[in-house]
């Protein structure tokens, strides 16, 4: 019989190959023990004190991880987000049914091209205070004086109940730096101001009462 | 109240409650029970007599500082070896000493039983072994001389059963390779 034919060994597994008998016979044969070994390993285990049971720390209650938050806090949380989602839109919602916000078309007009960068209430456009800035817009302003643009006169009006305070901004503005104008109170009940915006949109958002609210776009009939 | 084994004698996890409890006696039990076990893992996988007597010891003491770490639900042996595998690994790399067995040192390793005529047999084995990669000798050794399944191999050397699985494999291919070309 063949020593070699790992495959068809006695204790082959399903699948797996095995060494012949004599092989795994070899390496369960008892190693030659030297002696005393069992007093050594007694005499150093003496020395040592006491071994004692490691008791697993205490799991830290969920709610107590940092970063981590239990179902119900989760549960909280949406809520509460869900909740002041809700009233700043109900607000939004009360507030334009009992508003009237609209951005009348008074016409175009040409005005020079330095002056895109104003606002009509005279506000430069550029926060830049620098003084090197200064010096390169008195040049650009040279020149856009010459050329000439032609803008959307629009007059923002705000009718309604209850208004505090009205201010408009380029809708473009929210998430910049916040650029409001207020609009001229006419009387206890509307609120007007006239601008410039470019012609192809009214990119113009209202804030009324700290709620922002988008303007009827008001254009006159066709000649 | 302790469990017992068949034979009345205290299980292994029931001596270990002993010893962490103070009778440091017991502890003296678990190594007549297994030191012959360990011995021969560490001889085989080292393949000098000396370096598996030191490595066997080192481990016992270690297992002993460490008892309070062992958990009821492993077998005491598997953990006890996955320190002498340990053990054995830090040897290796220390001394690099996985180096070829002589044959006539082999013969002081194993004790023959009254047939000598397997002796040249085990020689040869001794040798091929030592020409295995040694995560292939751990497989061939846990696998076959210890019996271990899988899983108990898997927590013994901290490798993945699929792997195991295809070291034994390969370890297989090899040492019938290495033996057939010794013998031929």
């Amino acid at each position: 019989m063949s020593r070699f034919p790992f495959a068809d060994a006695g204790d082959a597994r399903a699948g797996e190959p095995a060494p012949p008998a004599w092989i795994t016979d070899a390496l369960r044969a008892p190693a030659a023990e030297r002696p005393n070994a069992r007093t050594r390993i007694m005499a150093r285990v003496q020395a040592l004190p006491v071994p004692h049971r490691l008791v697993a720390p205490m799991p830290m209650a969920r709610w107590r991880r940092r970063g981590t938050l239990s179902g119900l806090g989760g549960v909280v949380l949406t809520t509460a987000f869900a909740l002041m989602l809700t009233v700043r839109e109900g607000e939004r919602f009360t507030l334009a049914s009992r508003v009237h916000a609209a951005a009348l078309v008074l016409g175009d007009s040409a005005v020079p091209v330095s002056h895109n960068t104003r606002d009509a209430s005279g506000v430069v456009a550029s926060t830049a205070t620098a003084r090197q800035d200064r010096a390169d817009r008195r040049i650009d302003d040279r020149i856009g004086d010459r050329l000439l643009d032609t803008m959307r006169v629009v007059e923002l009006v705000v009718r309604g109940v209850g208004l505090q305070d009205v201010a408009w901004r380029r809708a473009g503005d929210a998430h910049g730096k916040a650029r409001t104008v207020a609009l001229a109170r006419i009387s206890s009940t509307e609120w007007r101001t006239r601008t410039l915006v470019p012609r192809d949109v009214v990119d113009v958002t209202l804030i009324v009462n700290d709620v922002a609210l988008a303007p009827t776009l008001v254009t006159p009939p066709l000649p | 109240m302790h469990a017992t084994a068949a034979d009345g004698a205290p299980v292994d996890a029931a001596l270990v409650q002993h010893v962490l409890g103070g009778r440091v006696e017991a502890f003296a039990t678990l190594v007549d029970r297994h030191h012959a076990h360990c011995l021969r893992v560490a001889t085989h996988l080292l393949g000098n007599a000396d370096d598996a007597d030191d490595v066997v010891q080192e481990s016992f003491v270690r297992a002993y500082r460490h008892l309070g770490r062992y958990s009821e639900r492993d077998r005491f042996v598997a953990w006890l070896l996955r320190i002498v595998v340990n053990q054995c690994r830090t040897r290796v790399t220390r001394e690099a000493r996985y180096t070829a067995l002589e044959p006539h040192l082999y013969e002081r390793l194993t004790v023959d039983g009254p047939d000598t005529s397997h002796a040249d047999r085990r020689e040869e084995l001794a040798v091929a072994l030592a020409q295995l990669a040694p995560d292939q000798r751990e497989a061939i050794v846990l696998r076959f001389g210890e019996e271990l399944s899988y899983d108990e191999m898997a927590s013994v050397t901290g490798a993945g059963v699929s792997a195991l699985k295809m070291r034994v494999q390969r370890a297989c291919a090899r040492l019938r390779i290495l033996l057939s070309e010794h013998l031929s």
